[in-house]
């Protein structure tokens, strides 16, 4: 393990390494200064450029762009109250108070030391699972890969789409793409209708470009610009005291206790797939204030919510890291693009990568251990640069990504039938997203549909419905099927509740997943309302 | 119809309720029919393969066939709606977070009261910037793309009348075509089926 371990950091410490370390980072920091640019769009823009790269320095340039954007996006967070990703939304809530209250470069001091104290004990706590982890896949047979990977299909799918039927058809529809081209069982092409271009199926670039660049361009172009942002000038070198940047050094580390804590739980957050993303910020920041002893103090721009939500920021990106290397699962979407990377560099993700490939793993934990740290550094030294960035009308950025989308699909494939494939995955990308489909169900689906395809095949032909009295098996079966039917199972037990006698309490009307859709003392009431 | 987001295809938009009511929009009926004329076609297909090879398409479809069909049929029936086109707050979504803030730069569903006009106005923006991907596609096929690039860039800006955008743009594209594409990726771009 310390072998493979210096081995890494050989790997990266190459000038090539450090290079594209450097430039992934320069890059996640201004993207993620642009609202509507976010992590996957700089991802799938920058696939392209990594065929024939060495391993290590190509995932360094990747790994680094998608740790870069955390502290930029959460500049524009604090600075104008608009998240420059989404991750960074649950940062608005005490960053932007207190912007507002005249402390803007302290508000970015406990952003910047959270989010990189954050990735720091991410990148620990999975360099320590890493040899469990890899102890633990030992015990996988192919019906818990198959399992597993349908686990993450529809738990990304009943987290991002607007229903459970949109969500299964997200997913499905993504295996359906990965299915088209050669099968590797019978030597068939399958859904090509004779085309000599897809015989090798959709293009990765082509999908993941088409569906999150493109569609974004289209969705941000018809987006209302937002109106240019003044916040005066900002004097984050000359502060007064108690408003400069290191007073909110200091204020994180006066916190340590919740750093740590968020920091766990983003972590663990992002280990579970489909569970991370957007929703370990907020969860971490509820924490903080449920936990807080003055909770009526959140929203009021305190330290604690800052802290909270920035140090699970990029903890859980390290989280994310150990189910996509070790299980070839991916736990959110930068990470299902980072795949695409994967397969780009010739890499297998799963057991076999921990096992032969143990080298990159950990030189991937140190590129976010070192890009948390300089993304900071980098990210405050840029703010005033940030700021006019952000104000760039996005019908100017738009032929830009469009260009770069349609240069790199063909420098990836080599085909111009995959520049065709990219619009039109853009317009399917654009559809999903408008109408509540989940668009990374669909990719992850589309990354996974080979795992599936194989380790279905496997289990008909070696496992059957044995596979079934597998402990691990029967677990995420399970945990699959209640994800689908539990929703249903919480309205119906509400709508029962509601009929009781003297139950007549006011109650938020369950949506399919227990979401509240407005005050409705009946849910029918509500139902009926609803007009053709 | 459109749900609580208001969203709907190109030309779709008709809200025939009020603002406050959870509402569909007929682009959706749509994406619900194509789905299962797509999914059922996929399956047809499917079942000329050998049975190795269709037979986990066949299952894929299945479940992708049936969903859809639930969906289609849910959205004739309200009862089903909250099942199949239920609307998915953003304060759900992102536990804790603000409904403006949630969605911003993600793909989490948009704020719920945008106005009929604003909706329209997106639509026919998308439409817009749909047809200047087409566009920029066929400038590709036909020009290749040391042309195709350029043209598009002069073309795009310079419809917005930003003169010095437009030159200033294609200069540095074909610039960024030629040298890094070409010249340093050595990327063999085809030249387009006119030249």
């Amino acid at each position: 393990m310390l072998h493979s371990l210096l081995d890494g950091l050989t790997s990266l410490g190459t000038l090539q390494g450090i290079l594209l370390l450097f430039v992934g980072t320069l890059l996640g920091t201004v993207v993620g200064a642009i609202p509507g640019l976010g992590g996957a769009v700089l991802l799938t823009l920058l696939l392209p450029f990594i065929y024939n790269m060495p391993v290590v320095p190509a995932l360094a340039l990747l790994l680094a762009a998608h740790t870069g954007i955390y502290f930029s996006g959460s500049v524009t967070a604090i600075l104008f109250n608009t998240p420059g990703a989404p991750e960074s939304a649950a940062t608005t809530f005490d960053g932007y108070p207190m912007t507002e209250a005249g402390r803007p470069a302290r508000a970015l001091g406990i952003s910047a030391t959270a989010t990189t104290i954050g990735g720091w004990i991410g990148v620990a706590l999975l360099m320590a699972l890493i040899p469990l982890m890899n102890q633990l896949t030992t015990l996988f047979h192919p019906s818990e890969f198959l399992a597993l990977a349908i686990l993450a299909i529809v738990l990304i799918g009943q987290m991002r789409a607007r229903s459970v039927t949109k969500g299964v058809i997200s997913g499905a529809v993504g295996l359906m793409i990965s299915f088209v081209g050669y099968d590797p069982i019978t030597g068939v092409q399958r859904f090509t209708a004779g085309q000599v271009s897809l015989y090798n199926g959709f293009d990765i670039t082509a999908v993941a470009l088409g569906l999150f660049a493109f569609a974004e361009m289209f969705r941000l172009y018809a987006t209302r610009p937002a109106a240019q942002v003044q916040i005066g000038r900002l004097r984050l070198a000359r502060a007064e005291p108690g408003t400069r940047i290191r007073d909110g050094a200091a204020d994180v580390l006066a916190h340590r206790w919740l750093t740590i804590r968020s920091s766990i739980l983003g972590t663990v957050l992002g280990i579970v797939p489909g569970v991370g993303g957007v929703a370990a910020n907020f969860v971490s920041y509820g924490q903080a204030a449920r936990i807080s002893k003055h909770p009526e103090k959140f929203g009021t721009g305190i330290p604690e919510g800052i802290i909270a939500p920035e140090a699970s920021s990029i903890s859980k990106e390290a989280g994310n890291l150990l189910p996509t290397v070790a299980l070839g699962v991916p736990g959110g979407v930068g990470m299902a693009v980072l795949m695409s990377g994967f397969t780009i560099l010739g890499m297998v993700p799963g057991p076999s990568m921990l096992q032969d490939h143990q080298n990159v793993v950990w030189s991937m934990a140190f590129v976010i251990a070192i890009a948390s740290l300089l993304a900071s550094l980098l990210g405050l030294a840029m703010v005033p640069g940030l700021i006019r960035l952000a104000n760039v009308p996005s019908r100017i950025l738009v032929p830009f990504v469009l260009a770069l989308g349609f240069l790199g699909v063909y420098a990836a494939s080599n085909e111009l039938s995959q520049t065709i494939a990219v619009l039109a995955f853009g317009v399917v990308g654009w559809a999903m997203a408008r109408y509540g489909y989940s668009v990374p169900a669909a990719m992850i689906g589309f990354l996974l549909g080979k795992v599936v395809e194989d380790n279905l095949y496997l289990v008909r032909n070696l496992q059957g419905w044995a596979s079934l009295e597998r402990p691990l098996t029967a677990l995420m079966t399970a945990i699959i099927v209640l994800s689908l039917f539990a929703p249903l199972l919480r309205r119906a037990r509400l709508l029962r509740l509601l009929r009781l006698p003297g139950s007549g309490r006011p109650l938020t009307a369950p949506g399919p997943s227990g979401e509240t859709s407005g005050t409705a003392p009946d849910p029918e009431a509500a139902d009926r309302k609803e007009t053709v | 119809m459109t749900e609580a987001d208001g969203t709907a295809g190109p030309g779709t938009e008709e809200p025939l309720a009020s603002p406050s009511a959870r509402v569909r929009s007929r682009g959706e009926l749509v994406v619900d029919i194509l789905l299962v004329l797509g999914i059922a076609w996929y399956l047809y297909v499917a079942q000329g393969y050998p049975p190795d090879g269709r037979q986990i398409p066949t299952v894929v479809g299945t479940v992708g066939l049936v969903a859809a069909v639930i969906q289609l049929v849910g959205w004739f029936i309200p009862r089903l709606w909250s099942f199949t086109h239920g609307n998915r707050p953003a304060s759900r979504a992102a536990p804790g977070a603000r409904p403006d803030t949630a969605s911003a730069g993600g793909h989490a569903p948009a704020a719920p009261d945008r106005d009929a006009g604003a909706t329209s106005r997106e639509s026919r923006d998308t439409v817009v910037i749909m047809a200047w991907a087409a566009f920029f596609l066929v400038a590709i096929l036909v020009l290749g793309y040391v042309y195709g690039v350029p043209l598009f860039f002069l073309a795009y800006f310079g419809a917005r009348r930003s003169w010095k955008l437009a030159i200033g743009s294609a200069v540095v594209m074909w610039a960024l075509t030629q040298f890094v594409f070409i010249d340093l990726l050595a990327i063999p771009l085809p030249g387009g089926a006119w030249l």
